[in-house]
């Protein structure tokens, strides 16, 4: 019988612990009785066939050896329960198909508790494919991706970080859970922001075809920033641009005041009838060397120059917000140019952060992701901070968070980072 | 000759076969059972069983167990319909709109599955009954209530609640804040493995949740 001296260990074992009060620590003297058993059951087990259940009890020793907060009783209990039926299967004897089976209804917050319940479960749920399939899932959904959590950007570097890395950088719930931390660390930053939100206002540069394309004159975006029936924005009043350009609304959001330029492509009229919008755009001007060629269907970024009373707009900006319509029948290709005209200038500051509004009329219209967004605007190429925000131009939904990253002390600290 | 006996089975309904348990009890199968059980259906299909009245041993499964599914398939018998096909495991897009949810458990799955404890391992005598049968409702109901246990529980309470021991994985914990911590100290995706290797020190697990 190799399996005597296994169970009189075992025995032995239960019975030094019976004799001990229950419910307390155990003392060095335990500790040293416990080393020398465990000893015995470990010499008893080389050289014999090791079952899973006799590999459970050793490791249920090392434990009590290693961590001597738990009460002498329970493991005491641990070892009679797996000897009294030892036909009984356990949670670990359950294969993986199944344990995939089961975290499949997990999310990811729940996942990562669960791989710290022991090395099995570690190994499947750290599993590089349930990962990457939760990140092609999930990433779909999210309603906020900014340039620090593209999971994009991963692909590109071909990083070697795993898919679960890359989901808990990105996913906005998992940031959402953690940003109490954030918070008490840029305490101070906060307090200073706070202050100076009071004496100085900064310019955000509003532009984009979003602008346009959205604006039935009840409903456009700017109206509803202006009359803002949630208060969460209050207009402080107008600015008046220069040959107009630069025209724009004083709003306060949470203390900050800022004051926010909307630069249109063409007056009301003309952008109800045009075709193209770089026909007559106010934005963007042909540079003159190639107006020779003359070719208007083709949009490529060397032709197209920012129009120099834009660039004198944009030069004290300390902030970007380009809004587009991101319903999804409109192709996103088409808002590519016009972006990639403005960010890629030579004046351009490198560390201008970008918001990228992408709305949509209301909560009913079927809308692109923001992943989609990043992935038609090539957000990944650009150097600037940005962030994609999807919001909804009927109930402000998503529009605050958006613009609170633009003033928040986060971006801030962004900048600092890339420089 | 398989699609001979296949041809039989198929038609000459209701069929009954016999199958035993591994402590070798003899439970009459019908329809309902064959046809949720995608494993029992194969095998009629596979093997050639001129007589009925030879019992399919079945050595994996427990009597108890073995009378339990063929309970839950009797009750379950109509609503094959609406029990989905196979996992697609490339289709995203399905995957995309339909989160798996595990909280649509219906009152009768609920009773049944009550008879079954993790004190007893019953319960995963039953998942592992159904896995191997592949009754796929079952299994569903089976996982999702392991499911629910364990939502919200920190890795303590469920290594007690299933009497798990502990062996510290010892690889570095991807835990969401350890990776905050590295995404808020501004690196970006090129760490050199050493750096990489320091960051990802598996910190206690008594100090990441509490």
């Amino acid at each position: 019988m190799k399996d005597t001296p296994i169970v009189n260990v075992q025995e032995e074992l239960i019975d030094t612990q019976h004799c001990k009060p229950s419910e307390r620590h155990l003392t060095d003297e335990d500790k040293c009785t416990m080393e020398k058993t465990s000893l015995k059951l470990l010499s008893s087990l080389t050289g014999v066939r090791v079952s899973k259940q006799q590999i459970f009890v050793a490791g249920g020793i090392q434990q009590l050896l290693n961590k001597q907060s738990i009460t002498s009783t329970h493991s005491a209990t641990t070892i009679t329960t797996t000897n009294q039926n030892p036909l009984e299967i356990h949670i670990l004897d359950l294969p993986n198909e199944v344990y995939l089976h089961v975290f499949s209804y997990l999310n990811p917050l729940d996942l990562c508790q669960m791989s710290e319940v022991c090395r099995q479960w570690y190994k499947i749920t750290t599993d590089n494919h349930l990962w990457s399939r939760r990140l092609l899932r999930d990433s779909k959904k999210w309603s906020s991706i900014s340039s620090k959590s593209n999971p994009l950007s991963y692909d590109l570097v071909q990083s070697d970080r795993s898919k679960k890395e890359i989901y808990l950088t990105c996913s906005p719930d998992i940031r959402r859970c953690t940003t109490q931390i954030d918070d008490s660390i840029n305490y101070f930053f906060k307090l200073s922001d706070y202050v100076k939100g009071l004496f100085y206002s900064k310019d955000l540069i509003m532009f984009g075809p979003g602008l346009e394309s959205l604006t039935s004159p009840s409903k456009s975006l700017v109206t509803k920033l202006l009359w803002d029936e949630t208060k969460t924005f209050e207009t402080m009043g107008m600015i008046p641009g220069k040959d107009g350009f630069g025209s724009g609304i004083k709003i306060k959001l949470r203390n900050h005041l800022f004051n926010l330029i909307t630069l249109y492509t063409n007056c009301m009229k003309e952008r109800e009838n045009r075709s193209d919008r770089f026909t007559s755009n106010r934005l963007v001007q042909q540079i003159e060397n190639n107006q020779n060629n003359n070719s208007m269907e083709d949009n490529s970024l060397s032709k197209y120059e920012v129009n120099p009373q834009v660039r004198d707009v944009c030069r004290d900006a300390s902030g970007l917000v380009y809004v587009i319509d991101a319903a999804k029948e409109n192709s996103l290709y088409d808002y590519q140019t016009e972006l990639q005209i403005i960010m890629s200038e030579q004046w351009m500051n490198p560390s201008l952060p970008l918001l990228i509004l992408a709305c949509v009329k209301d909560e009913h219209t079927p809308r692109s992701s923001a992943l989609d967004v990043v992935k038609d605007l090539n957000l990944s190429r650009l150097a600037n901070p940005w962030l994609v925000q999807n919001c909804c131009v009927d109930n402000m939904k998503g529009i605050d968070a958006g613009f609170w990253w633009l003033l928040s002390t986060r971006s801030l600290l962004w900048i600092k980072n890339d420089n | 000759m398989a699609t001979n006996v296949e041809e039989t089975y198929l038609y000459s309904s209701p069929t009954t076969f016999k199958v035993s348990s591994k402590d070798g009890e003899i439970f009459d199968i019908d329809d309902s059972f064959i046809n949720q059980s995608k494993t029992i259906k194969n095998m009629l299909n596979v093997l050639d069983i001129a007589d009925n009245h030879m019992p399919i041993p079945l050595q994996n499964i427990k009597g108890t167990m073995l009378n339990a599914a063929i309970v839950f398939c009797k009750y379950h018998k109509n609503d094959l319909l609406s029990i989905p096909d196979d996992e697609d495991e490339d289709d995203f897009e399905r995957d995309a709109y339909e989160p798996r949810r595990s909280d649509d458990i219906s009152e009768w799955d609920k009773e049944f599955i009550k008879q079954f404890t993790v004190e007893e391992g019953t319960l995963f005598d039953i998942i592992m009954a159904a896995n191997y049968l592949d009754i796929k409702a079952l299994l569903a109901v089976g996982c999702k209530t392991i499911a629910n246990m364990v939502r919200g529980k920190n890795s303590d309470q469920v290594r007690q609640m299933f009497n798990i021991s502990y062996d510290p994985p010892g690889e570095g914990l991807n835990t969401p804040r350890n990776s905050v911590t590295s995404k808020e100290s501004g690196d970006n995706q090129l760490l050199t493995t050493q750096e990489k290797e320091s960051r990802c020190k598996t910190p206690s697990p008594e100090l990441m949740y509490d």
